[in-house]
């Protein structure tokens, strides 16, 4: 979610749904799990009406490259303010991926897409994070 | 095959969480989960009964393992018992044969301690029949051991005396 109030909306309907879902719950995994994919759900919802969520770009099988950011650029700010920047696709598969520790498999699940989508989308996310990081840094460089 | 992006987050992950909801929002959640109060009333029944049940059950497990443990509590106390009496018998055939020897009863305030220290460490076997009551039940049956083993040093102790005054007696009658 890009702005606050989209996300205070998103969260206040994911609880919502999880006190009205609450008998729906299987136990086939933990209450917090099952939380955090309804509040997931919400978010994809959220963005799916916003018409926000990505095109199924080119399928090629990315080699999976670690990219290496400069170790400078790594800060918790900085990295929140670059994925703000991604497209919502790329900020998608990073937050589920980095952030929420979902796996491939997990995420080709959760949206409805393939495996080989998510580690390319994944690491082209990645890829176009290190630039943006890289350009901000270069402007800050140049105004200062 | 992280990199140091990974690795970074990874590391700072709870960092990444800085924001909060207002408290608007969960009085909105609030507001809005109530109104189906009234409609679900009914299934409120069913959890009334669900939880009912688990407590029960809960309470029957609790019981159950309750039993099993007060079985092995009076398995435990029944061994203590058997190996009360065996001792016992033990000690008090010493003392019996000492009480035909005629001996410095000085020589009995070991024993005296011992049976002491007996007495304190049943007392807290009643007291905490909980976690360490194998230490006691050890610690008793090594407070036997030794009351039995003084009293067998006492019994050969006077028991030499006594064959030497029988010789020393001898001799002077012959």
């Amino acid at each position: 979610m890009k702005s606050k109030v989209d996300a205070e909306d998103v969260l206040q309907n994911a609880f919502v749904d999880v006190f009205t879902k609450l008998h729906q719950f299987g136990y086939q995994s933990t209450p917090g799990a099952w939380i955090k994919r309804i509040v997931i759900n919400n978010c994809l919802n959220h963005l799916k009406k916003k018409k926000m969520l990505f095109e199924e770009i080119d399928n090629i099988p990315l080699v999976q490259e670690p990219v290496h950011i400069p170790q400078q650029l790594l800060s918790v700010d900085k990295i929140k303010s670059g994925m703000m920047q991604l497209a919502p696709g790329f900020r998608t598969v990073l937050n589920l991926y980095l952030m929420e520790g979902y796996d491939h498999q997990e995420i080709a699940d959760i949206l409805d897409i393939s495996v080989s989508t998510s580690k390319t989308q994944y690491s082209r996310a990645k890829k176009k994070l290190r630039e943006i990081l890289i350009e901000e840094e270069n402007s800050s460089v140049l105004l200062a | 095959m992280s990199d140091n992006l990974e690795k970074f987050v990874r590391k700072n992950r709870e960092h990444f969480d800085s924001e909060t909801p207002r408290d608007k929002v969960w009085s909105n959640i609030y507001t809005e989960i109530r109104p189906e109060k009234t409609i679900r009333r009914i299934s409120w029944y069913k959890y009334a009964a669900a939880a009912l049940i688990l407590v029960s059950f809960g309470a029957g497990i609790g019981l159950f393992i309750g039993n099993s443990h007060s079985n092995s509590e009076i398995l435990v106390q029944q061994q203590i018992e058997e190996s009360e009496k065996k001792y016992t018998k033990l000690v008090n055939n010493k003392l019996n044969e000492l009480s035909e020897y005629d001996f410095d009863k000085k020589l009995l305030t070991d024993i005296e301690l011992l049976d002491q220290i007996h007495l304190e460490l049943k007392a807290e076997l009643i007291e905490n029949s909980g976690a360490n009551s194998r230490v006691v039940i050890h610690a008793m049956m090594q407070n036997y051991q030794a009351k039995l083993a003084a009293l067998e040093r006492i019994l050969s102790e006077v028991k030499e005396n006594d064959l030497e005054t029988q010789s020393k007696e001898s001799s002077t009658i012959y």
